[in-house]
């Protein structure tokens, strides 16, 4: 009986990691084998050992790449978190049209990147895209700018679609959150005078404490993970002014044939997000 | 998640100190508004203006960016739905994403059952080879799976698609379903067994149905991403018979650049079935989302 | 309740449309398969990899071209990819990588080619055109582009010249005189730019042209050559044509964010009237507002100086190739060779010319009457020219060299780099991958 059950249970197991052990886990390993290696693709690979990481820390473009997708994390954090924050803080201080308001700010999440990039790329359009067209109107004709490649707007602007698409994914969750807190806190506070932001920084944050980190473990992984608006709207340029490390990671795989160098790059930005993500768990939980 | 009640006061008996921040209250409460609303009007007018910019042509999109079309032909619509191939490629992703949503949610749910239901050697080792999935960076994976799919001959298909979107899923699908079939009381199962069923028919009769909210939960989750993948689908399909819905849009952006209507008609297009879905579906998808996210 | 069994229901219903549209998809595509040769089991089957779908004006000539070839043989299958543009780059490289290259595909000369070549993933054509005697249909130094170290790799299929345009009503509008030397164009652009048009309907690449072109005004194809491969480095002639090309983007002669616009959406600032100026390839002249011919004119792009010669930038530009692997495989390579023969025969030379408005390095006679009025001019102007060189964006330069270049030269235009800093960024990398194409 016992035997059986043992066959039993791997041939209802066997498939399922079978099948993720070839698609995600064996890629994974040859992700990390293959950037010990100087391969073009076309020819012979060359065994170099940890030269493309030595490299990679010396290449400037990948250093700014780096510093780039370190400026979405930044975003995420003051921008992409607070205005979630209270899109769903507010939004749980009971407004009339709730479930209306409540679809339309989810609508981006559920949108596909391609579609937003191609949106944005419309309102950056420096000729007659709406941002523009807005500043002539207005008579602010001086403040338009080639938003995509001017050197001070250029990564802000391809970020974005990006902290935009999301702000819906953290309003949901910090809601969810926020739900989980009992009326008589909230209540308590009311009754004590205290003031709104005061309310915000000593009641309410601290109560969903566990349900910010979640959405700032997501947002920093979305940062690293999501470059989909980078490569459609100016693949990474003009001269690398929007690089950030996935798509360097993608035109030195897939445009200039550096596929060890391009693994490499992918190693590190794994290490990286697993860091953050473990360090964000650790150094948060731990201080409550 | 249900629709709040609507707005009323909370206390009817107003404390003296708390009056003074009365006015405070009623700006905090204009301020409230205006940020909503405001929110909410720049996401829908953007749509709106996308939609517009279908109507037009260049010249009018270059002369008069923010005005109302001058007629209202389908032209565009009907040139991107046709001419541009996106009737292929929405069928395409339909193929795709309704086929991965079913692989996945069966290789998902076999095994959560084995990791939920059993205590065995091994089953916390199992678990974490699937939860440190989530949180790989998936770019990482896509030169290796380049190679993968072309090895075994599937690199520009559909079938190609379809096995990487079922394994870059994989992670949170086990992980919400063990999760929700740990929540499942046994004494359900015991009873399957007394009235001598197989393992196979416990996870059938017993366990797949009383997890159906948790397989629909996973299932728009896998079916939202895999709609609206493109890195990955930009990597491995060359060939118009196997682009799916992204893919179309973002080409046809390379072949039709100057033709912003028509691009704009793409994205109308494109957006609609998501929205469609969405609004129709939402408190499931909404809960989904914030499970998946939470718990992944 | 009823939410989740909207749900079920919802999902069965997208289901079944898959289903169904899956097995409607999968008949049309039986269909679109029998008009070909579906019923010849022992037809052998061509990888095709095509850029030229879209709005590229040469897609009027090759997407039925394919299609003719298809339904006229009955032994060969096509199976046809698209990349638009210049994706094709990059579909290529990932095809090449993954060693299941396409078996024909179009592609530029050897600036783009020679790491395929120099590895072995391309084969030599020289053979099969001394065969079949190819080499006399074509005009003279048609090869040059796809000749590497002795050997030719591709049948030439169309060409390219650099034309500026005019748009002669905006001219009157504002009373300003056609450009014929730098210093006119510069108060052209002076007087537009007061009149609040955008100047030049420019990208990244036409700034590009305009200084290759003024370098070149003072060379020759025999003086430029050494420049390639690094036996002579660039001297004044590049840093003066980079000063002027600077000096213009300073002036405001260029639309705001010109390294984000592709060819055609800068095309489409000229079509829709908001600027008078236009220098670009070629292969836009198909794409030129039908409406608007009336009021345009081709003329010789202004002097560098009073030492510049009146040059055209002119030469063999496309090109179709076949795959090593193709070429090994005795029965493809007899297949492959029957298409690109067809891709770059005289009958479809002459369809570029009149369909698509393109110049063909074809030698053939064609239709003036058909032929796009701003072609027939621009063929005018290279035809009085007193000078006649490859664009360096187009031949010559080495694939090390043209793979960096563009974003060089961006630098430039972007005011990262002053024109001197340019000039030795440039001659460092001609010293790092020297042009290897003639030894």
């Amino acid at each position: 009986m016992a035997l059986q059950r043992k066959w039993i249970l791997i041939l209802f197991a066997a498939p399922t990691v079978l099948f993720y052990l070839f698609f995600f886990i064996s890629p994974l390993l040859n992700t990390v084998y293959n950037s010990l290696f100087d391969w073009n693709g076309l020819s012979d690979k060359t065994f170099i050992f940890i030269d493309n990481y030595i490299n990679l820390f010396q290449d400037e473009i990948f250093i700014r790449s780096l510093k780039n997708t370190f400026y979405w994390v930044f975003l995420v954090l003051f921008v992409q978190i607070p205005f979630g924050f209270f899109l769903a803080y507010f939004l749980y201080l009971k407004v009339k049209g709730f479930k209306f308001l409540r679809t339309v700010f989810f609508i981006p999440v559920v949108t596909s990147t391609v579609a937003v990039a191609l949106v944005f790329s419309f309102i950056y359009e420096p000729n007659f895209g709406i941002i523009n067209a807005f500043l002539r109107e207005i008579g602010l004709g001086h403040l338009t700018t080639a938003w995509l490649s001017d050197e001070l707007t250029a990564m802000t602007a391809v970020s974005v679609p990006f902290v935009w698409q999301n702000i819906g994914l953290m309003m949901v969750i910090i809601y969810a959150g926020l739900q989980s807190i009992p009326d008589e806190i909230i209540e308590a506070g009311e009754i004590d005078g205290v003031g709104f932001f005061q309310k915000i920084i000593h009641i309410v944050i601290p109560m969903i404490k566990n349900v910010l980190i979640v959405c700032l473990v997501l947002g920093v992984t979305y940062a690293f993970k999501l470059f989909d608006y980078v490569l459609l709207l100016t693949n990474g340029g003009p001269i690398h002014r929007t690089e950030v490390t996935g798509t360097y990671m993608y035109i030195k795989g897939f445009q200039e044939l550096n596929y060890g160098y391009g693994n490499s790059i992918a190693v590190t930005m794994t290490i990286i997000v697993l860091f953050l993500s473990v360090i964000i768990n650790k150094g948060l939980k731990s201080k409550g | 998640m249900k629709v709040e009640a609507p707005v009323t006061e909370r206390q009817t008996n107003i404390p003296a100190h708390v009056k003074k921040t009365r006015k405070k209250e009623r700006n905090l409460n204009i301020f409230k508004y205006i940020f909503l609303w405001g929110y909410a009007l720049i996401t829908v007018g953007l749509f709106i203006w996308v939609t517009l910019t279908a109507f037009k042509d260049n010249t009018q999109i270059f002369t008069n960016p923010f005005g109302l079309p001058e007629s209202y032909s389908f032209s565009n619509f009907a040139e991107a739905w046709t001419g541009a191939n996106m009737s292929q490629f929405f069928v395409n992703s339909l193929i795709v994403s309704v086929i991965s949503v079913s692989l996945c949610l069966f290789l998902g749910a076999t095994l959560s059952f084995v990791i939920a239901r059993f205590r065995f050697r091994g089953n916390g080792l199992l678990y974490a080879l699937f939860v440190l999935g989530l949180a790989i960076p998936l770019q990482s994976l896509i030169l290796p799976i380049f190679f993968r799919m072309d090895n075994i001959g599937l690199r520009d298909s559909l079938l190609g698609l379809i096995l990487v979107y079922t394994a870059l899923n994989l992670p949170k699908t086990v992980f919400l379903l063990v999760g929700f079939m740990k929540g499942i009381p046994s004494e359900l199962e015991e009873a399957a067994i007394i009235d001598g069923c197989g393992y196979w028919k416990i996870f059938s009769k017993v366990i797949v149905p009383i997890s159906k909210p948790g397989l629909a939960t996973a299932g728009i989750l896998v079916f939202i991403a895999a709609w609206n993948e493109y890195v990955f689908a930009t990597v491995l399909i060359s060939s118009d018979a196997a682009r799916t819905l992204p893919l179309g849009l973002a080409s046809f952006q390379t072949s039709y650049a100057s033709a912003y209507g028509l691009i704009a008609a793409g994205v109308v297009i494109s957006v609609i079935p998501v929205l469609i879905v969405y609004i129709l579906l939402q408190e499931q998808i909404i809960k989904g989302m914030t499970a998946g996210s939470v718990k992944g | 309740m009823g939410n989740k069994k909207k749900i079920w229901l919802m999902m069965a219903f997208i289901f079944i449309l898959a289903i169904a549209t899956a097995c409607s998809s999968a008949e049309s595509g039986q269909t679109e398969g029998d008009q070909g040769n579906e019923a010849n089991e022992d037809a052998i089957t061509l990888n095709v990899l095509t850029s030229l779908v879209g709005e590229q004006p040469l897609s009027a000539v090759y997407e039925p071209g394919f299609e003719t070839f298809n339904a006229e043989h009955d032994d060969i299958n096509l199976n046809i990819n698209t990349a638009a543009g210049n994706s094709i780059r990059e579909k290529l490289l990932a095809e090449m990588a993954a060693n299941n290259p396409p078996d024909v595909f179009f592609h530029w000369g050897t600036r783009r080619t020679e790491n395929y070549i120099e590895s072995d993933k391309i084969a030599d054509l020289t053979e099969l055109i001394e065969e079949d005697g190819l080499a006399d249909q074509y005009v003279e130094d048609a090869f040059n582009p796809v000749e590497y170290q002795g050997g030719t790799y591709g049948l030439p299929i169309s060409s390219y010249m650099y034309y500026f345009m005019v748009n002669k009503q905006l001219f009157e509008e504002h009373g300003v005189e056609i450009p014929s030397t730098y210093d006119e164009l510069v108060t052209a652009v002076e007087q537009f730019k007061e009149a609040g048009l955008i100047p030049m309907a420019a990208n990244n690449h036409s700034a590009r042209y305009m200084m290759l072109t003024w370098l070149s005004q003072k060379k020759t194809i025999d003086s430029i050559i050494p420049n390639t491969t690094g036996e002579e480095p660039f001297g004044d002639a590049l840093l003066e044509a980079s000063e002027k090309a600077a000096e213009l983007q300073q002036l405001g002669a260029f639309p705001d964010g010109k390294e984000t616009l592709s060819t055609s959406q800068s095309l489409e600032l000229f079509n829709t009237g908001v600027s008078p100026m236009f220098y670009q390839h070629s292969w836009t002249i198909g794409a030129i507002n039908p409406d608007i011919v009336d009021q345009l004119e081709v003329v010789p792009f202004p002097l560098g100086d009073g030492e510049s010669k009146n040059t055209a930038i002119s030469g063999a530009g496309f090109f179709v190739y076949m795959s090593q692997q193709a070429y090994d495989d005795p029965e493809k390579r007899e297949a492959a060779w029957e298409l690109m023969k067809y891709l770059a025969s005289p009958e479809l030379g002459k369809q570029v010319i009149e369909k698509a408005s393109d110049f063909s390095p074809l030698d053939v006679d064609y239709d003036v009457s058909e032929a796009n009025e701003i072609l027939r001019q621009a063929i005018e102007i290279r035809d009085r020219a007193d000078n006649i060189v490859p664009s360096l964006d187009e031949a010559l330069f080495s694939q090390g060299v043209q793979d960096n270049y563009w974003t060089l030269t961006d630098e430039l235009s972007l005011q990262e780099m002053t024109p001197e800093e340019y000039v030795e960024a440039m001659n460092e990398l001609v010293e790092e991958h020297p042009s290897k194409q003639f030894e």
